[in-house]
């Protein structure tokens, strides 16, 4: 007879799960935390997800431990901190001339504990105190105490700049950046040849690109890809894909995609094991890889005496085309045919409107459906790509003026692919060869546009690369799409399915600690999403609403940090301040609490900006202007690096473990 | 040789924008291929607001034949306000080796239609003796045999039954009509494997 | 490399070269055009003899000679056409203000329509040109006025339609007589062959068959005058058919047609 058993059955009070740290630790070790939730369906589809939810509840040691000290205004060596290796042993910068990574190793969360504890053993604080000598001296140690230096590899040449929102991990330890250099047009051979399709963009303004995997842990290159006068956007990973070991590249330009597989590859000492990219397929002017040779394929000569002779057979004529006709034009700028992703998505629409009854639709709509032009994409799985498609008009802007230039050009290509020469309308993409020595043109810059994509009509498309064949096209206004995003957005986002695993290969979806909380997968951050719905829906409409929801697809490789802090689960925050996908908010000295979300306590504080006293107001700081922060996870461990930028200034700001609970 | 071409875009420029003045006198012998878009989408957006010359009378028409009762496996229609700019899709005529496979043309009327043929391409990649890899086609109704009482419907059907027939003895590829007159299984397998590949 | 570049290059201006011809094609046209009406104004025939140089004596002596008993022509475009826009215009002249001649016009049209279609033409643009041709005519009903039937003839729209049907209804004849008229062809094989070649598509320059054919279909009589250089007095009349006396005469130089006017 437990009286306190039956006062809780009477109070109908339920009992808490304890979130006491020694709990926490045992309920790890041992695998309960009670709870009854773990599923051991294995062969569901969803058999990974509820893996997930295994170790969600796992995390529930870091209800009790957290960075719950900021060290303010850290003074770091010149270089542009990046981000933490997946297994979080290293952390990857760019050095301050872009020409090269400087990688160092992670000495651990508890790294610093010791100087903490001397600091706040007398008056216990949350934050860098700038009065107490020690507390600031700590900011000039901060740096050393947390990481060490382990390599300065030099990675560009040719002037190239490594591009500073750009970097992917793959495995726990290669690193894949790009470099970039702006190509003088002069120097270039004419558009024609550069260009590998009729729906290639010109841009004016083109780069040689170079995209490097390096080792992080022996700090050497492994292997690089060189794209010469391209367009590809690779702000915050955006061109660029990577699903386990696939690896795909969009060339917004040549608008192709390149897939390249990382391959395992012996060294020269044949003892070891590097990695190299190895070129799997385009998507673009071909779908399957050998289709250029194909149709390269030499046709048997065959002029026998059994051929029977006509008057055309016996003409000059008719012997050059048999020599030539079968070799068609390499030059795929200057192709007729539509290229061979074009063409099946034309069929796409063409049989929806054959089902729909709305050919003639489909026919005033044609020219829209010719303009559509790559502008973004994500692998879904090792076969199945997503594109976003939009309409060229809205892609680029032009400015034009008048130059005459002494160019001999083999061809004048007309419409819309090159807007600048006098557009021949006859048909859209049907060349007229012009052999004059001097042309005067209007010269069109074409400047790439950044889209507001809340505004203009998308479309995805999904586009199996084994079969070759279009799946689907949704605009980006369409309810089923929305649908499917608000449903599986983390299987958009690669989640759970992306696994660049441990090192022995043994788990089959990777470190499950790639689970990143979304509206698909937790209740509470689905709430969010119904609710930031709502809010939009108070002054748009239906369609803009999904616009702007849809604007957020495709997502750009680990754009999401694993970092158990902002589990919605766990930790209630301010989304608006900052949130698990890794993109800088703008923050003035805003200070962001983290409640847990079981209880609503305030467990513990970041203070992201420079917190300035009173005392020490910067006297034009009343404007309280907002500046960017970005902040840099650890993927497992109490601690956060915050990098506030305003103008050319940076300034850093650690978050770390700290032994005493503060609050 | 190229510089007659450059004088002739000048020069129908010309000719176009003043017969404009005069409604009861179409454009005399101006051809669309030589005026320049930003006029000639005028010169549509005119014709549909005042009365549409014979031409453009001639195709709505046919529009309207070929919406209505359109030849099996076709359809036609224009790329969106311009009526002389239009676009089809044949689907590969059953039986033939373009089975299975979806062709796109291209299909552009002149101001003189129908005295003039149209010009009609082909969007899609075919392995055919009487198209080549730019898409032209060598078809006789399309060049001196052109009837005015012919439509475009008359001219996709035709189109179709060289699919399922080609002319090798009038080729515009002459490898592969060699090798249709002598090696047909092996051009069939190769047509058969570019409708896979490419027309889908 | 380079020459594989080259051999694409050939391979490119063999296929361009239909373009181009028919490029040139337009450009030539264009150019005859600007020169000369569909049907020109009323002149004297006398005119002609600014085309000749002194020294053709031969050519003068005929014009000068012709003009004394036809005084007045008009000058055709010479755009392959000539013959049946000339016809036509001069035929169409006789019929102004005489309903009663212009319905039984109207009822060969319709037998010539309704003939069409049984040999399988696509009676939709046949009857496009029919409406056409039947709408102008019915416009000359009640007028005299010869400035409606020169607009009429110098529309290209109306005009270019008049002139198709008309090699419509040529066509038909002749291939509703085949047998006779086969006799007649050189090159062609059959009449089927001969009319979707040479009658049909517009600019197709007429020969003596058509002439007959479309003589004898419409069942009016022509007359035409050559003009040549062959060692006669005078240039001579053919009348079609032979025994006819036709009031409709057309000029005949080599290679192009004009409307001749007897005092």
């Amino acid at each position: 007879m437990n009286y306190e058993h039956d006062l809780f059955i009477e109070l109908n009070l339920k009992k808490r799960t304890p979130i006491n740290l020694i709990n926490n630790l045992f309920g790890r070790e041992l695998g309960t935390n009670s709870c009854t939730l773990y599923m051991t369906d294995t062969f569901s589809d969803y058999s990974n997800r509820n893996e997930q939810i295994k170790f969600n509840l796992m995390k529930r040691v870091y209800l009790s431990v957290y960075p719950s000290y900021s060290v303010l205004n850290v003074k770091m060596p010149n270089c542009f901190i990046r981000r933490f290796s997946p297994d979080g042993r290293y952390i990857i910068a760019f050095n301050q001339h872009l020409n090269g990574i400087q990688i160092f190793l992670f000495k651990g969360s508890s790294a610093g504990l010791e100087d903490l504890h001397n600091i706040n053993s007398r008056i216990p604080q949350d934050k860098t105190d700038s009065d107490d000598v020690e507390s600031d001296q700590f900011r000039y140690k901060a740096f050393d105490t947390y990481f060490k230096e382990t390599a300065n590899l030099r990675l560009t040449e040719n002037n190239e700049l490594i591009h500073r929102e750009c970097a992917l991990f793959y495995k726990n330890s290669y690193l894949i950046v790009a470099s970039s250099v702006i190509v003088n047009e002069e120097n270039l051979p004419s558009y024609e040849q550069i260009a590998s399709n009729n729906e290639a963009i010109h841009y004016n303004i083109m780069e040689n690109y170079t995209i490097y995997l390096v080792d992080i842990k022996k700090a050497i290159i492994c292997d690089k890809i060189k794209f010469t006068a391209d367009k590809i956007n690779l702000t915050h990973n955006q061109s660029l894909s990577l699903f386990k070991n696939v690896f795909a590249v969009l060339s917004q330009q040549n608008q192709t995609i390149h897939i390249y597989y990382i391959m395992p590859t012996l060294n020269q000492d044949s003892s070891t094991i590097s990695f190299k990219f190895v070129l799997a397929k385009q998507i673009g002017r071909f779908c399957f890889s050998d289709d250029l040779d194909y149709i390269q394929r030499p046709i048997l000569n065959q002029f026998n005496s059994k051929v029977k002779s006509t008057p055309y057979s016996e003409s000059p004529r008719f012997n050059r085309r048999q020599k030539f006709a079968s070799i068609p034009s390499t030059k795929g700028y200057c192709e007729n045919c539509f290229t061979g992703i074009k063409q099946r998505i034309i069929s796409f629409f063409y049989k929806e409107a054959l089902e729909n009854n709305t050919l003639s639709q489909f026919y005033l709509n044609f020219n829209d459906i010719l303009k559509l032009r790559m502008y973004k994409m994500q692998l879904l799985d090792d076969r199945y790509v997503l594109i976003k498609y939009g309409n060229l008009d809205h892609m680029v802007t032009q400015k034009s003026s008048i130059i005459i230039t002494n160019r001999v050009t083999n061809s004048q290509i007309s419409s819309q692919n090159n807007p600048s020469i006098s557009v021949n309308p006859s048909s859209s993409q049907n060349p007229t060869i012009n052999l004059s020595s001097e042309t005067t043109q209007t010269s069109v810059t074409n400047i790439p546009v950044v889209l507001n994509e809340n505004t203009v009509p998308f479309f995805f498309v999904l586009y199996d690369t084994k079969t070759a064949t279009v799946m689907s096209v949704l605009k980006n206004t369409s309810a089923d799409m929305l649908k499917i995003y608000e449903n599986l957005q983390d299987y958009f986002s690669l989640a759970t399915l992306d696994g660049f695993s441990a090192e022995n290969e043994q788990e089959p979806y990777g470190s499950s600690f790639n689970f990143h909380t979304l509206a698909s997968n937790n209740l509470y951050a689905n709430e969010l999403l119904a609710r930031h719905i709502k809010m939009i829906l108070k002054t748009n409409t239906t369609n803009e609403m999904t616009k702007c929801l849809l604007s957020q697809l495709p997502i750009s490789s680990q754009s999401y940090t694993t970092t158990p802090y902002l589990d919605h689960s766990l930790y209630s925050y301010d989304e608006k301040l900052i949130s698990n996908l890794e993109r800088p908010k703008p923050i003035g000295d805003q200070i962001i609490k983290f409640n847990m979300r079981e209880t609503g306590r305030l467990c513990f504080r970041l203070y992201p900006g420079l917190q300035m006293t009173n005392n020490q107001q910067n006297p034009q700081s009343h404007l309280t202007f907002k500046r960017l922060v970005a902040f840099i996870w650890h993927p497992r461990e109490p601690f956060c690096i915050s990098v506030q930028r305003a103008s050319n200034e940076y300034n850093v700001n650690f978050h770390v473990y700290c032994k005493n609970n503060l609050i | 040789m190229s510089t007659s071409n450059d004088q002739l875009q000048q020069s129908t420029t010309t000719t176009s924008s003043s017969s404009q003045d005069s409604p009861s006198s179409p454009p005399q012998q101006t051809t669309t291929t030589e005026i320049s878009k930003p006029i000639r989408q005028n010169i549509a957006k005119k014709q549909t607001n005042t009365t549409l010359s014979t031409s453009g009378k001639r195709i709505q028409k046919e529009l309207a034949e070929i919406t209505l009762d359109p030849p099996p496996n076709c359809s036609a229609g224009p790329k969106g306000d311009n009526l002389y700019e239009w676009f089809s899709t044949i689907f590969g005529p059953a039986g033939s080796v373009y089975e299975s496979g979806i062709f796109y043309l291209d299909i552009h009327f002149s101001h003189d239609y129908p005295f003039k043929p149209p010009k009609v391409t082909f969007k899609t990649r075919i392995y055919h003796c009487n198209v080549n890899s730019q898409g032209a086609i060598c078809l006789d109704i399309l060049k001196d045999n052109w009837s005015p009482a012919l439509t475009i419907s008359k001219v996709l059907l035709s189109i179709c039954s060289l699919m399922t027939d080609p002319n090798p003895n009038d080729p515009l590829v002459g490898s592969i009509a060699t090798q249709y007159l002598t090696n047909r299984e092996e051009h069939d397998r190769i047509a058969k494997e570019w409708t896979k590949r490419f027309a889908q | 490399m380079t020459s594989e570049t080259n051999q694409e290059f050939n391979f490119y201006e063999d296929e361009l070269i239909d373009e181009k011809i028919a490029a040139q094609q337009t450009a030539i046209e264009k150019e005859i055009a600007n020169e000369q009406k569909l049907v020109g104004d009323l002149i004297e025939l006398n005119t002609l003899l600014n085309e000749y140089l002194a020294e053709d004596t031969v050519y003068r002596s005929k014009i000068t000679e012709l003009s004394e008993r036809f005084r007045y022509m008009r000058k055709t475009r010479g755009d392959g056409n000539c013959f049946f826009r000339a016809f036509a215009f001069r035929y169409f002249e006789t019929l102004m203000g005489k309903p009663d001649e212009i319905n039984k016009l109207k009822d060969l049209v319709n037998k010539f329509t309704s003939d069409l279609s049984q040999l399988g033409y696509n009676s939709f643009t046949v009857d496009d040109f029919k409406d056409v041709f039947i709408e102008e005519l019915e416009k000359l009903n009640n007028t005299s006025d010869i400035r409606l039937l020169e607009e009429i003839f110098n529309n290209s729209g109306s005009s270019d339609y008049i002139v198709v049907f008309l090699r419509l209804i040529v066509s038909c004849y002749l291939q509703n007589n085949s047998d006779f008229y086969l006799a007649f062809l050189e090159t062609y094989q059959s009449m089927k062959d001969f009319c979707s070649h040479e009658v049909e598509p517009m600019y197709r320059e007429s020969d003596h068959i058509h002439i007959i054919a479309l003589t004898n279909a419409l069942e009016i009589p022509v007359g035409i005058i050559y003009l040549d250089r062959a060692d006669q007095e005078k240039a001579t009349p053919h009348n079609f058919p032979d025994d006819s006396n036709p009031n409709i005469f057309i000029l005949y130089r080599p290679g192009h047609y004009d409307i001749i006017y007897r005092n």
